[in-house]
């Protein structure tokens, strides 16, 4: 607890909780974060379930960047909204969901990049069960995310 | 202005959005989900007419215009959903309109896709072949939907 009141007080935590721009600025980086890697990471597994058959696997590779650059954006614009809030989003049981969500989605994406869209091209029945759990996963953390507000 | 949010403010459905605890907090959710697959399917198409992943034809690639059509569809629908439901709110701030107006141009560009440059994918033409400012087109829609994400996003914080 005492740790929780140090963050709060340092001087990022200062800057998103109680000047006037700090927390518009990074709640909006969170946004397009998320924008960005929950989109393509859900259309990457869209293509796996069959949506555009016309277009190889493979060739979707380059995307997977994109989605990680989404990632680092929302890991250092998530770690400064903690810091604003931290003696209350560490007890938040939506917050908790949230995390484990984003942790297998980004697992379960990662994966199914590494066995199919960096595969041989062919789309096996695993893939697709790889593909709808990632898609579940970030199901889970994009509903508990929008719920923190809603449980403090 | 007034008249619109007084109208609006004395519809049923304005006192049922306001009286169901969880339907908001639902809609947001799907406002949220809405956006990631617009914006996804915007990333894929736009990044690809700008020489990401160039060996799959710019036709193909334009089945993510559907699930880009789907999102705005999602969105339209709860976003006239959240101003029935809070007018005082949307209609008169500052960062609604412009994210309106932005959309509204993002609209139009797709219109102009579609007249100038859509007829030239169709017959196979790619990259330096399409005239009519293919890269242009796409690095305004990236910049116009990340505004709009923005500018929702902030609403809260720009109240008078």
């Amino acid at each position: 607890m005492e740790t929780l009141w140090w963050i709060e007080d340092s001087k990022l935590g200062m800057l998103v909780s109680s000047s006037e721009w700090g927390y518009p600025i990074v709640l909006s980086l969170h946004a397009l974060g998320m924008a960005v890697l929950v989109g393509v990471s859900l259309l990457l597994a869209m293509r796996v379930l069959g949506l555009g058959k016309a277009i190889p696997v493979t060739v979707l590779g380059p995307y997977w960047s994109v989605a990680i650059g989404g990632f680092v954006v929302n890991l250092f614009s998530g770690a400064a909204l903690f810091t604003g809030s931290a003696s209350t989003l560490f007890f938040n049981t939506a917050f908790h969901i949230k995390l484990i969500g984003v942790f297998i989605g980004l697992a379960l994406t990662w994966w199914l990049v590494k066995i199919c869209v960096r595969g041989n091209g062919e789309v096996s029945t695993t893939h697709r069960g790889i593909a709808g759990g990632s898609i579940l996963a970030w199901a889970v953390a994009l509903v508990a995310g929008r719920l923190i507000g809603y449980f403090s | 202005m007034e008249t619109l949010i007084e109208f609006l403010n004395s519809t049923a459905l304005n006192k049922y959005i306001m009286s169901e605890a969880w339907l908001w907090p639902t809609l947001e959710i799907f406002h949220f989900f809405g956006l990631c697959l617009l914006l996804g399917s915007v990333i894929i198409f736009d990044l690809r007419a700008l020489g990401v992943a160039r060996e799959v034809p710019l036709i193909r690639i334009e089945t993510f215009m559907v699930s880009a059509a789907v999102g705005f569809a999602i969105n339209l629908i709860t976003g006239i959903v959240f101003i029935i439901g809070d007018p005082d709110r949307y209609l008169p701030n500052i960062a609604f309109r412009i994210k309106m107006i932005l959309i509204l141009v993002a609209g139009l560009n797709v219109l102009y896709y579609t007249w100038r440059l859509r007829p030239q994918v169709l017959r196979g033409l790619e990259g330096k072949d399409l005239s009519g400012g293919a890269r242009y087109v796409a690095a305004l829609s990236l910049t116009l939907w990340t505004c709009v994400i923005v500018l929702g996003r902030i609403i809260p914080y720009v109240e008078k």
